[in-house]
């Protein structure tokens, strides 16, 4: 059993091409592709558009969206668009991004969902790249401009 | 606050004079008056772009416009559309055939939790239309729908499918150039 207590599920590998600007901090994902295995497919295009949607809302959690706990924080519900960024097309390589639907594993597998497993390895996938550009670890999410600042001067 | 007489033309229809508060957001106008829902309440700040109707220029050309952030009143003795005015229908209101933009989004599944699209459908048709009046290279197709749809935010569907669709329909249309 893995740690979301299911013994079947659909294992997905993520690669990403980033770059840093080390002076300012941005980082600029270029390129990115995913492999997915899901067992028996019914509707490709639903399972795409969920790797596309699903990527995005990885990139966003590595890089941008960020929901500080207690006062201050989205709980006071005056959060909004203006303080909570989340990706727009310009930030998820929209033009270039691939991504791979194996094939089942055999001619009785089923169809075992994704939902959103997608946005977890790009994650991970963003914290490396962006450990291999600076050098340097960045320990906590949303890897920001300030924390790539602090993380090489600090 | 005081009521003001509005009268505009909304999908091709002439409304009004009807009176309505001074201070009355579009968006609510639409919603609650005229029953129009398509259009989406997303942030209210004028960031997301889900509430954006298209306004109808005298010159010809169209232009989106962001309704939860600006009046009805604004909008006095304009043309407006909203995304329930695109398609084409019957005599008893029946949707009959989308426009090329709706169309092409339901073929290529751009659609999917559907609450930013109406916003997209807008921008992409603001921009068929942009380019009906004046063609594009090929080399410039892409910048060009970055720089229509790059405002609109949208949560799940990563944009892929709205980009690639609207790409796909405007060299279908025959609005992009070689070169």
């Amino acid at each position: 059993m893995n740690n979301a207590a299911v013994t079947y599920y659909s294992p997905v590998a993520t690669l990403v091409e980033l770059k840093v600007n080390k002076g300012s901090g941005e980082v600029q994902v270029l390129n990115h592709h995913s492999w997915v295995e899901c067992g028996r497919v019914l509707v490709p295009e639903l399972v795409k558009g969920q790797i596309e949607g699903g990527t995005a809302m990885g990139i966003g959690h590595a890089l941008m969206e960020e929901m500080p706990l207690y006062e201050g924080g989205p709980g006071e519900g005056d959060w909004n668009f203006n303080r909570y960024r989340l990706p727009m097309a310009r930030h998820v390589a929209v033009w270039k991004q691939t991504a791979e639907i194996l094939p089942p594993l055999s001619l009785s597998d089923p169809s075992k969902g994704i939902a959103e497993v997608v946005m977890i390895p790009v994650v991970g996938a963003i914290g490396n790249a962006v450990a291999h550009a600076i050098g340097k670890r960045v320990r906590d999410l949303p890897i920001t401009s300030a924390r790539i600042k602090e993380a090489l001067n600090g | 606050m005081a009521n003001r007489p509005l009268q505009l033309t909304l999908n091709g229809q002439s409304v009004g004079p009807v009176d309505i508060p001074d201070d009355l957001p579009m968006i609510d106008y639409l919603h609650e008056y005229k029953n129009l829902t398509g259009s989406r309440l997303g942030c209210g700040q004028g960031i997301c772009h889900a509430c954006v109707v298209i306004v109808d220029n005298p010159d010809g050309t169209s232009e989106e416009v962001r309704t939860c952030i600006t009046g009805a009143h604004y909008f006095e003795g304009k043309n407006v559309r909203t995304i329930e005015g695109h398609a084409k229908r019957d005599e008893e209101g029946k949707v009959t055939e989308l426009n090329p933009i709706q169309q092409r989004f339901v073929d290529e599944f751009a659609f999917q939790c559907s609450y930013c699209a109406p916003g997209f459908v807008n921008a992409a048709t603001v921009l068929v239309e942009k380019l009906q009046r004046q063609p594009i290279a090929k080399s410039q197709l892409e910048a060009v729908i970055e720089d229509s749809l790059g405002h609109h935010i949208c949560r799940c569907t990563g944009y892929v499918r709205y980009y690639n669709a609207t790409r796909n329909v405007l060299t279908d249309l025959g609005l992009v150039k070689e070169g």
